[in-house]
């Protein structure tokens, strides 16, 4: 009798003692209870550009998914812009070193897909511009290549007469793959009457100097800059059209450098891109990933608010 | 199950009868105490709720008035330099000779950060004077701009626009900054003329996000947004996700909230808006406060006051077990000692420790037991001194009847002339006497009683002329063993009055002693008439009240048989085994009586 009150009275006093330590358990994390303690993700961004300030919107956007989803950012750029080879020593440098995940601007798709691949086992990767699921890649945040080539295409159609010369140009081969159907554009215009040479943005001085064309089209931002640049000074100015939304292009539309251009929210992208790496790395469920939208904008549009919005992002 | 009121109370009306006083004491404390902590800790609850919420909401309301307070100062103080610039500055100057340029940089100056820019236009949109930068843009033409067309058509007010990237003037920088434009007509003077212009402050955004960022209402996904009287959006933490349409939020109904709480389900979430309008500019900030947010808190509550009322609980069930022990303890040693009293246990102790009235009960029943065995102990020496009259009132009953008989043998043997064996008989019968006296002792040595027996055979053989043979013998093994006295005697006079006296000469009695198992048997043994069974079942019935007319009414097997079981039990006495014409044993049955035993029994 006397061992089964002893028994009792030991059990109760246990009992006591983990509701006591209950107790003091929630009177000392009171104020932490509640707060979400995931682990951070680590994600690196790796651009194919050596500027930064071409990415600065996209920029915006990622260190605001980053903070949203709880991601450590780490934002990369090359030493040579569009090297593959810089960009592939990065990629395994940031795997090796731990990276839970990883946006990637391809510089060039082809070349650096046996890397995605391998680090597509460790590390979930998503790409920007260039689509590189066949390597392995987990989603690509991107606009419709040949929808935005046709609409540019549509739009020099509009802006030049028949039999005028028109370049297409690129800064990288990565590029140019990505919005390959640009050739189909190409096409068009050679059937409406246009002259159309392609080439890369580092000959594109030398046909301006010798075979100044009527129109240029820049098929990403940097080249846009670059053809911007190079015409600026010139008293005979061929129509440059072109993507891409940096303040610098924003300035050449407004000071009519630059027609037409075709440009999609970078900050959304930017946000998108980070926002899908982080829950494919935590192997949450993602909804499927749409061609991002994007508007074509002239000087005399783009002041409309919604154009504003779309090119002057708010820190 | 038809009445379950009834149906509980005979439940537990069962229970209670089968419970322990620790248990009832326990229950019965743990569950009032826990009825009126829970009653207690729900009350406190409810009302730290109601209070946290109030809190809650003052707090929302506290900071929403503070951010209101700092928003109304900030466009206070662009109103302010709008006022300077106009009624110091304009009015006073004809502007067709009078330079503003350095008062309008002062006032720049002044601004601060806060400031983007000053300008001066004319009612056409020709700009007039401006600072930090003077040159306008190309293709800029501010008589197109929102600000402008506002206020030209409402020339009364000072007109706050939404936030929008400045575009008038030419920055070498090539710098894009959103602004939230304050414009105002002003009457200007030039050659002496008075006309209309617009007077142009372009305030930083960032002044505005400054004031509005980072302010936390209650949890942290509180937030705070600000928006036009159109409910157009001027501040909110995540307007880039917004203007990329990532994020969704309730601006439009927002822009009809008056003043105060509300509650909204936007997006399947119930939140609680509270909205301020700010002062002169229809302006209304938005504070947004998630249920979810709330209800959170309220779980962390709750969980810390069920940790509380259980540690509770559990304290009060450990005391009150603890408590009860220190009355149902010392109940239980009562009962236990009283169980033992009952089993027979003489050294029982009443003495227990515990309240007040548990003692009292104790010393009670040490007393009533003390009473109690006092009692006893009369009823047993009573018993005892009862007991002792009855045998010596059935050993009396044998002396006057045998005493009788042998005198009046010895009166006929004197009278006879048989001299010699009346002397015999009468030395006989004086030792028969001597050893029926035996001091005065009722238990005597089993040989002695034998002598006893030998010499009353002696008497009767003279008696009898020897009509019958006697032979008495006893084992060794029986020296040294006591008996009750005269239990042999009365049943040699049955043998001889009833058995071999009536009979032919060749009678002959048997007396032999000897030990069988524990017992002590006395087998008495005669070859007379017998007896049939019904008459030896009488012998010893006790119920049956002898036949005075008989001559063999057996009283003195009888009071053989009650004077052994009176002494010595009831598995003790004599049984009796009878043939007609053949002969007639009774055996004595007795337990072994050694001295010490039977000086006890003497006492007795």
């Amino acid at each position: 009798m006397k061992r089964r009150i002893k028994k009792r009275t030991l059990m109760l006093m246990s009992v006591l003692f983990l509701l006591g330590l209950g107790v003091l358990f929630s009177l000392v994390t009171f104020d932490r209870l509640g707060t979400e303690s995931e682990a951070l993700i680590e994600l690196s961004v790796i651009v194919r550009d050596s500027d930064s300030g071409l990415w600065t919107a996209s920029r915006y956007g990622m260190e605001q998914a980053a903070a949203d989803y709880g991601a450590e950012l780490r934002f990369l750029t090359l030493t040579t812009s569009n090297s593959s080879d810089s960009q592939q020593t990065l990629l395994e440098r940031e795997v090796s070193n731990g990276a839970d995940a990883i946006v990637l601007v391809p510089a060039d798709p082809i070349a650096i897909g046996e890397s995605v691949r391998a680090a597509s086992a460790s590390a979930s990767i998503v790409t920007m511009e260039s689509d590189m699921s066949d390597y392995g890649a987990s989603a690509c945040i991107c606009v419709d290549g040949a929808e935005l080539s046709r609409a540019i295409g549509a739009s020099v159609i509009e802006g030049t007469l028949d039999g005028d010369s028109v370049i297409i140009t690129y800064s990288s081969q990565a590029n140019f793959q990505s919005q390959l159907r640009v050739t189909e554009t190409a096409a068009t215009l050679r059937e409406n009457g246009r002259r159309v040479t392609l080439c890369s943005v580092e000959r594109i001085g030398m046909y301006l100097n010798f075979s100044p064309p009527d129109a240029v089209i820049a098929l990403d931002s940097a080249a846009l800059e670059r053809v911007a640049q190079l015409v600026i000074n010139r008293e005979e100015r061929p129509k440059i059209y072109g993507t891409g939304a940096t303040s610098d292009i924003v300035h050449y539309l407004e000071i009519g450098i630059i027609e037409v251009i075709a440009a999609k929210n970078e900050y959304a992208a930017g946000y998108l891109a980070v926002q899908t790496a982080v829950q494919k790395a935590r192997h949450e469920k993602t909804e499927p990933i749409d061609y991002l939208p994007f508007y074509l904008i002239t000087y005399e549009t783009m002041y409309e608010p919604d154009n504003q919005k779309l090119l002057f992002p708010v820190s | 199950m038809r009445n379950p009121f009834n149906f509980i109370v005979r439940k537990w009306k069962s229970f209670y009868s089968r419970s322990s006083i620790q248990l009832i004491l326990s229950l019965s404390f743990t569950a009032s105490a826990v009825v009126g902590m829970i009653f207690l800790g729900l009350a406190l609850f409810l009302r730290l709720s109601v209070t946290s919420n109030n809190q809650l909401a003052e707090n929302s309301s506290r900071i929403m008035a503070q951010v209101n307070l700092n928003m109304d100062s900030y466009l206070r103080r662009m109103m302010s330099i709008s006022d300077t610039m106009y009624y110091r500055v304009i009015k006073n100057a004809d502007l067709a000779e009078d330079n503003i340029d350095s008062e309008l940089a002062l006032l720049y100056e002044n601004g601060g950060n806060s400031l983007i820019s000053i300008a001066l236009f004319t009612e056409q949109g020709e700009l007039l004077s401006a600072t930090p930068l003077t040159a306008l843009k190309s293709g800029a033409n501010p008589s197109q701009e929102g600000w402008f067309v506002s206020a030209i058509n409402r020339i009364e007010n000072l007109h706050f626009s939404t936030p929008h990237v400045q575009n008038l003037f030419d920055d070498p920088d090539n710098r894009y900054r959103w602004v939230v434009s304050l414009s105002r007509y002003v009457e200007i003077m030039r050659n002496g003329v008075t006309e209309g212009g617009v007077l142009l402050v372009d305030m930083s955004f960032a002044g505005i996000e400054q004031i509005c960022e980072d302010v936390l209402l209650s949890d942290s996904s509180s937030y705070l947004f600000l928006i036009d009287g159109n409910g157009e959006i001027i501040y909110h933490p995540r307007q880039q996700l917004i203007y990329a349409g990532l994020l969704d939020e309730n601006n439009l109904t927002a822009a009809d909230y008056t003043d105060g709480n509300h509650t909204e389900t936007f997006n399947g979430s119930r939140r609680q808006v509270t909205v301020k309008t700010v002062g002169y500019t229809g302006w209304k900030l938005i504070g947004v406060a998630y249920e979810s947010g709330i209800t959170s808190y309220y779980g962390q509550l709750l969980l810390f006051f069920l940790f509380v009322i259980l540690f509770s609980i559990f304290l009060l069930i450990f005391l009150n077990l603890r408590m009860s022990e220190r009355i149902s303890v010392p109940i239980k040693s009562l009962d236990k000692a009283v169980k033992a009293l009952q089993a027979g246990q003489q050294d029982v102790s009443f003495d227990v420790s515990g309240p007040y009235e548990i003692e009292y009960l104790g010393n009670s029943i040490r007393s009533l037991v003390q009473t109690m065995r006092k009692l006893m102990d009369d009823v047993v020496e009573k018993e005892a001194q009862k007991r002792r009259s009855e045998l010596d009132v059935l050993q009396s009953q044998i002396n006057p009847h045998f005493l009788y008989n042998t005198l009046d043998s010895v009166v006929w043997m004197t009278e006879s002339g048989r001299t010699r064996e009346a002397v015999e008989m009468i030395t006989a019968l004086a030792r028969f006497f001597r050893l029926s006296l035996s001091g005065g002792y009722s238990v005597i040595p089993i040989f002695d009683e034998l002598e006893h027996a030998k010499y009353y055979l002696a008497i009767q053989q003279m008696r009898y002329k020897n009509k019958f043979e006697t032979e008495i013998t006893m084992d060794e093994a029986l020296n040294g063993l006591y008996t009750i006295k005269l239990i042999v005697q009365p049943i040699l006079e049955n043998a001889i009055y009833h058995g071999v006296a009536v009979g032919d000469d060749d009678g002959k009695i048997t007396v032999h002693a000897f030990l069988e198992g524990d017992a002590v048997i006395i087998e008495i043994a005669d070859n007379g008439s017998g007896m049939p069974p019904e008459t030896v079942a009488r012998l010893l019935d006790e119920s049956s009240e002898p036949s005075p007319a008989s001559e063999g009414s057996g009283i003195g097997l009888k009071n053989v048989h009650r004077r052994i079981r009176l002494a010595f039990g009831d598995e003790y006495g004599v049984s009796i085994s009878s043939e007609p014409d053949v002969g007639t044993t009774v055996r004595i049955r007795l337990p072994q009586l050694h001295e010490r035993a039977a000086h006890e029994t003497e006492r007795r």
